[in-house]
């Protein structure tokens, strides 16, 4: 017999955020940096900016990116670009992300180095045209 | 005769137990930061609905959809949904101050029912989150198909 039960008060709240807490630990330290803008690294290889792609470490020791990439042409073994020092992980990072071919759409592993390179060796020779960055997220201690 | 077992007395700890988390930090930090955010129920009283023929199939078995803003800004998904025959791949709209600052898309897991092979298969679906909140389900592959179902746990995004 299936259990009716009354609605929780958490749920009758409005749907707005009720954080009122250390709001200068919110967000991303230094806010989110944009690949390919002044003083930032730049994409290498024959990958191009589909969704402005940036990345940004925040308070709590974590990195994220965001953003899409697509090459001109067949894919090349290049590294998308390069991560600056600060922002990089300790071990070899792997992130799953939904990439889409002109044959395909199938799940495959970005990898970030300790080295920051951000790269995905196997997609070498077919034309990508979405490949979202927006699943990576690190620690970087 | 049976063996007794007797239940620690949680009351007869309480001290202990409150000296070992304010050793460890937990109670400051809890004090410090106030209460932890509730999660919220997609369809519940005051909170966005499920669309379009997405809802929660299985009476929260599988996992109740929900969302929830932490203290960091990063807001989470969590729960299953799924749909028999969906009118549109669009689920759910996110309220304001919940939703990224720009489009956002995210791997999940999820099964579908093929109809060509008769079978149920496992896919990897994509998760379109936009910056006006929408909630719109991707799947990698494109054969007819019905009764889809979606996992939302592994889905946290910055709202800032």
């Amino acid at each position: 017999m299936r259990v009716q039960r009354a609605p929780s008060i958490v749920n009758l709240l409005p749907p707005t955020p009720d954080v009122s807490v250390t709001r200068r630990e919110r967000g991303p330290h230094q806010g989110w940096n944009a690949v390919g803008s002044v003083g930032q690294p730049g994409l290498q290889g024959n990958w191009q900016v589909a969704r402005t792609v940036s990345f940004a470490r925040w308070h709590h020791g974590f990195v994220s990116l965001r953003g899409e990439l697509r090459s001109v042409g067949a894919a090349s073994s290049d590294a998308f670009f390069t991560l600056p020092a600060g922002y990089r992980p300790p071990r070899e990072h792997r992130a799953l992300a939904f990439v889409t071919t002109t044959n395909e759409e199938r799940p495959l592993i970005v990898r970030v180095g300790t080295d920051g390179r951000v790269h995905m060796p196997n997609i070498t020779g077919v034309t990508v045209t979405a490949l979202p960055l927006d699943s990576c997220i690190f620690a970087v201690r | 005769m049976a063996e007794v077992v007797r239940r620690p007395s949680l009351g007869r700890d309480i001290p202990a137990l409150d000296a070992r988390l304010r050793h460890s930090n937990i109670l400051v930090a809890g004090r410090r930061r106030g209460p932890i955010p509730p999660w919220r129920q997609f369809g519940a009283l005051g909170q966005p609905a499920l669309l379009n023929g997405w809802g929660d199939r299985n009476g929260g078995v599988d996992g109740v959809p929900g969302f929830f803003l932490d203290e960091r800004g990063v807001t989470w998904l969590r729960g299953h949904i799924g749909a028999a025959a969906p009118s549109s791949m669009v689920c759910a709209v996110l309220p304001e101050g919940f939703r990224p600052p720009q489009l956002l898309k995210l791997p999940v897991a999820g099964n579908y029912f093929d109809t060509a092979f008769g079978v149920r298969s496992w896919a990897f679906y994509q998760v379109l989150i936009g910056a006006d909140g929408t909630l719109t389900i991707q799947r990698e592959v494109s054969q007819v198909s019905t009764d889809q179902n979606v996992w939302l746990d592994s889905l946290s995004f910055a709202i800032l």
